[in-house]
């Protein structure tokens, strides 16, 4: 009995080994009211635009990126219910990994939508003002 | 101010995509063959996505005698239905499931009847939505809560009290990250 564990251990550790490693860089995605998107498939590509890794992020939406080579990498998150992002990251150095943040903030966004309808706005009334100030 | 609120206010509520059920003829005759829809999306009658067949764990019928039959179903690109022809008096309760990380999230139901109601039945998620009978009334009660609605006026927020709109009706359910969808018709 005693002698078959041992067995199936050394049979099952064939050929077989691990080791940790550190300083790997890890990204969240979660949507815009802050819920993880737990589960959601992801693909990375290489710069060379073939898949890197694939599968799914973990409960709290999270998954590790390691790239091999510098270039422009992409990772593709869909979460199998019509939400999605594709994102692009420029790896210039991968001794010394550097991400990025350009997106802004869901708020800002609307301010920046709402500032450019009112703008939009008060130039036209401001035009038609000047045309209605000639007559 | 009040109407730059109401912008933030749509704007939250577009933002999630819910998922539910209709069902092609709510009355049917027996034998008579009806499709059931998954859909999904912001608004009633624009289904706009169809969910991904890996996150679809059960898309079922219970018949009234208590027969589980699972659906054989075909994806379009903006819903998935299935075709079915009931051919046993009473109730009929249709849902789906979605799972993910073996943890079941969402739930679409939605109940048909052919001549007789007869006691209905529910799945009992705890973040199900509990319905007693099928006797939609002006004034449906709920357990306390937060819910939302669809129907083909619009759709608001209610807390308990529900008036249904003539024809189809979707209350949503969220707690706890997870959601329920009911989809009833009102004669």
């Amino acid at each position: 009995m005693h002698i078959d564990l041992l067995l199936s251990l050394i049979i099952f550790s064939h050929g077989v080994d691990f080791e940790f490693f550190e300083n790997a860089k890890g990204i969240r995605f979660f949507y815009e009211d802050g819920t993880p998107l737990s589960f959601a498939e992801y693909k990375i590509y290489s710069p060379r635009n073939e898949i890197f890794s694939e599968g799914e992020l973990d409960k709290l939406g999270r998954v590790l990126f390691l790239p091999c080579e510098p270039g422009k990498w992409k990772i593709e998150v869909d979460d199998g219910m019509g939400h999605g992002i594709i994102k692009e990251f420029e790896i210039k150095d991968i001794q010394n990994i550097i991400f990025l943040k350009t997106s802004y903030p869901l708020y800002l966004k609307i301010l920046t939508g709402l500032g450019i309808i009112f703008g939009f706005t008060g130039i036209v009334f401001y035009i038609i003002g000047r045309k209605y100030a000639h007559t | 101010m009040k109407k730059i609120f109401l912008i933030f206010v749509i704007s939250s509520f577009l933002f999630s995509h819910d998922f539910w059920i209709e069902i092609s003829n709510p009355f049917p005759k027996e034998n008579e063959e009806i499709k059931i829809y998954i859909k999904g999306g912001h608004k009633i009658l624009e289904s706009e996505i169809a969910p991904k067949e890996k996150i679809l764990k059960e898309f079922k019928i219970i018949e009234p005698d208590g027969n589980e039959i699972s659906l054989p179903f075909k994806k379009e690109k903006n819903y998935i239905y299935s075709e079915f022809k009931p051919s046993k008096k009473g109730t009929y309760l249709v849902y789906f499931l979605f799972e993910k990380g073996g943890e079941v999230f969402y739930l679409g139901k939605s109940y048909f009847y052919i001549g007789e109601k007869n006691e209905i039945k529910n799945l009992n998620y705890d973040f199900e939505i509990f319905l007693k009978n099928l006797d939609f009334k002006e004034r449906m009660e709920f357990e306390k809560g937060n819910y939302e609605f669809m129907n083909e006026k619009g759709n608001g927020f209610f807390k308990e009290i529900y008036k249904p709109f003539k024809g189809w009706n979707c209350i949503i359910k969220r707690k706890g990250g997870k959601v329920c969808t009911l989809t009833f018709y009102f004669p």
